[in-house]
């Protein structure tokens, strides 16, 4: 069966996935919702405070469309996101889809800079570390990596700016400058933001890596490569790294998704608008609608981050996507 | 199976007995255990000076002296002073306490919820286990920190919140974990043969099957515990977690790092403390995954959602 891109095959998993993934998106979806409303006494008194008067909860309550049926709001609220209408800020009035198009492009920028880094360092250093198993140089990288995970990333991201930005002088610390205002700004605004879930991620993606390439390595097929007298380079990099490239695809689908969860703190330090750091915001100001609307979009990231990861994995190893 | 009457029954307790017996596991490559003995030293120290913070603090942590604010290291504040002239070492002894609650909370409504979750699925894997798994998948479909952040949110900023939300989302990962130890353990013969002895499905899961299939969930909430080390860091210092002036270790953090350009030395303390926590808890949980012969992370494994946030 062929598995290349646009496929028949592909296109009847890509239609199982989503299938797979409708009901997930509605459960989810019902669970923010009710999550929402449990606030204690409910949201208007969480926005107004425990001394607001009756009348004026009454009022935001309809305001809001507290006062109808549960099932009602959550039947408007899920047609209106299916037309792309997340609702208004309560904080700025704005429309959320509106906030979440302006903060989303600065998290995706500072999660796919960290991406690049792991894919540029940490991935061949993980197949080194496979090459060399259990050499000396295989358990200081195990012991640097087994390192890299006990340090919490925005600890990490204070060294950092501590040593690049405040001691040396060689980055800015904090804050952001448009992309599209000055590109080569924007850039040095993200080094040290990117390299700060960079690094952490490293660790895991190395250590994966490691597994995945030694498994792979000791397989049947990459012997006969090797017994065929191929190049060493040739038998790891094409070889041993084909087979190997499911697994790793899954590991990255899982950084991926903790990537966009440590937005949330590492956009906090570095001051950045991005998503992450606008729901932390209107957390603290008690903007219900944007939180609802935002962590709906965090989902449909994560869905949408499987599926592909899935697909690709199945265009790598047609005979794994089989099972 | 069906269990005829000609067989010969055990009774409950000697059901209980022959538990627990499963076959053993090859031993994994040991690792020389001087780290391993260091780790838990450092955490029961940790843990010890959290329980006696009254007797050891030499300093009440909420006691501010103006007039000696950001001091470095001296004999009178060994880890000198904060930026309202706080004592950092009796407050960093104070927020071990909060801490370790946290850490405890997180990884008991994880285990309580995800086991029993996991097992149930495991066991009946038709109906039950499909709506389980469903339901799993569901909250893993959230990154993890942004739904223990919506539901700290929602419910109030605090360290109770907090922590309860964050084992609200490991539980998934622990439920997949057990499931899976069920789904192996229970086609194995000694399962087989307690089936056939007339034992009652109750004692089977819990005292046959459950043991059996456990060890990846005990390694993975170890895992699970230095990873709570860190979000209850992470939640604190975004003031979602123990709220200020309480002492804890992100918010302490917090705190050093908004007034890092005047004394940057300020961060050092909290932030090393924590890592150095979850170094030690990794590498007890290193430990573990030897003995208990649990197989390294790979990407396929339900494990590796564990290990990142």
């Amino acid at each position: 069966m062929a598995w290349r891109l646009g496929s028949p095959a592909l296109r009847r998993l890509a239609v199982h996935r989503i299938a797979l993934a409708i009901p997930t998106a509605v459960l989810a979806s019902i669970g923010i919702f009710l999550l929402i409303r449990m606030v204690p006494g409910g949201p208007a008194i969480g926005i107004l405070g425990v001394h607001a008067s009756a009348g004026a909860i009454a009022t935001l309550n309809h305001e809001l469309g507290l006062d109808q049926p549960l099932v009602t709001q959550y039947w408007h609220w899920l047609t209106d996101a299916l037309r792309g209408n997340l609702g208004q800020s309560l904080q700025t009035q704005e429309p959320v889809t509106h906030m979440v198009s302006q903060s989303f492009p600065v998290s995706a920028e500072l999660v796919g800079l960290a991406l690049l880094f792991t894919v540029i360092v940490a991935v061949p250093v993980g197949v080194v570390a496979a090459q060399h198993a259990d050499s000396r140089l295989d358990r200081v990288l195990s012991t640097v990596s087994g390192g890299g995970l006990a340090i919490p990333d925005f600890f990490l991201a204070i060294i950092l700016i501590a040593i690049f930005g405040i001691a040396a002088h060689l980055l800015p610390e904090l804050g952001f400058v448009p992309f599209t205002q000055d590109p080569a700004a924007n850039l040095r605004h993200m080094i040290l933001p990117a390299l700060s879930m960079g690094l952490g991620a490293s660790a895991i993606v190395v250590r994966q890596v490691r597994a995945a390439m030694a498994d792979s390595l000791s397989s049947p097929h990459v012997r006969t490569a090797r017994a065929m007298g191929l190049a060493e380079r040739t038998v790891v990099w094409r070889y041993a790294l084909r087979t190997a490239l499911p697994t790793i695809l899954n590991v990255y689908g899982l950084v991926i998704i903790g990537m966009f969860g440590a937005t949330l703190i590492i956009e906090e330090v570095f001051v950045l608008p991005g998503m992450g750091n606008a729901l932390i915001n209107a957390i603290g100001v008690r903007d219900y609608t944007f939180v609802q609307g935002v962590t709906m979009v965090y989902v449909a990231l994560v869905l949408v981050i499987n599926l592909l990861v899935d697909l690709l994995a199945a265009v790598a190893s047609p005979r794994q996507a089989e099972q | 199976m069906p269990v005829t009457e000609h067989e010969p029954q055990l009774t409950e307790p000697e059901c209980a007995a022959s538990a627990g017996r499963f076959p053993g596991r090859p031993p994994g490559r040991r690792r020389p255990p001087t780290g391993l003995a260091i780790s838990i030293v450092v955490l029961g120290g940790l843990l010890l000076a959290a329980l006696l913070a009254p007797v050891l603090a030499p300093y009440n942590p909420l006691a501010q002296n103006l007039g000696h604010t950001k001091a470095l290291p001296s004999l009178a504040h060994l880890l000198g002073t904060d930026y309202y002239g706080r004592d950092v070492l009796s407050r960093l002894i104070w927020g071990g306490r909060s801490a370790y609650l946290g850490v405890l909370i997180s990884l008991a409504v994880a285990l309580v919820l995800g086991v029993p979750w996991g097992l149930a699925a495991g066991y009946w894997p038709r109906w039950t286990g499909a709506v389980l798994m469903r339901l799993a998948d569901t909250l893993l479909a959230f990154p993890a920190l942004v739904l223990a952040v919506v539901i700290t949110g929602v419910l109030g900023p605090n360290l109770y919140t907090s922590m309860t939300s964050v084992g609200v989302v490991f539980a998934p990962v622990i439920a997949r974990l057990a499931r899976v130890g069920v789904l192996e353990v229970r086609q194995r013969e000694f399962v087989l043969a307690a089936r056939l002895a007339g034992c009652s499905k109750r004692v089977i899961l819990l005292r046959h099957v459950a043991p059996a299939a456990l060890g990846p969930v005990v390694v993975q909430a170890t895992m699970f515990a230095g990873l709570a080390f860190i979000i209850e860091g992470g939640l604190s210092f975004l003031g979602l977690g123990v709220q200020p002036p309480a002492p804890s270790w992100g918010g302490d953090l917090a705190l050093a790092y908004q007034y890092i350009l005047s004394s940057p030395g300020q961060v050092i303390a909290p932030g090393v403390l924590i890592a150095v926590v979850v170094l030690c808890v990794y590498r007890v949980g290193d430990a573990l995954r030897a003995r208990l012969a649990v197989p390294e992370l790979t990407g396929h494994s339900p494990q590796t959602a564990g290990i990142i946030t």
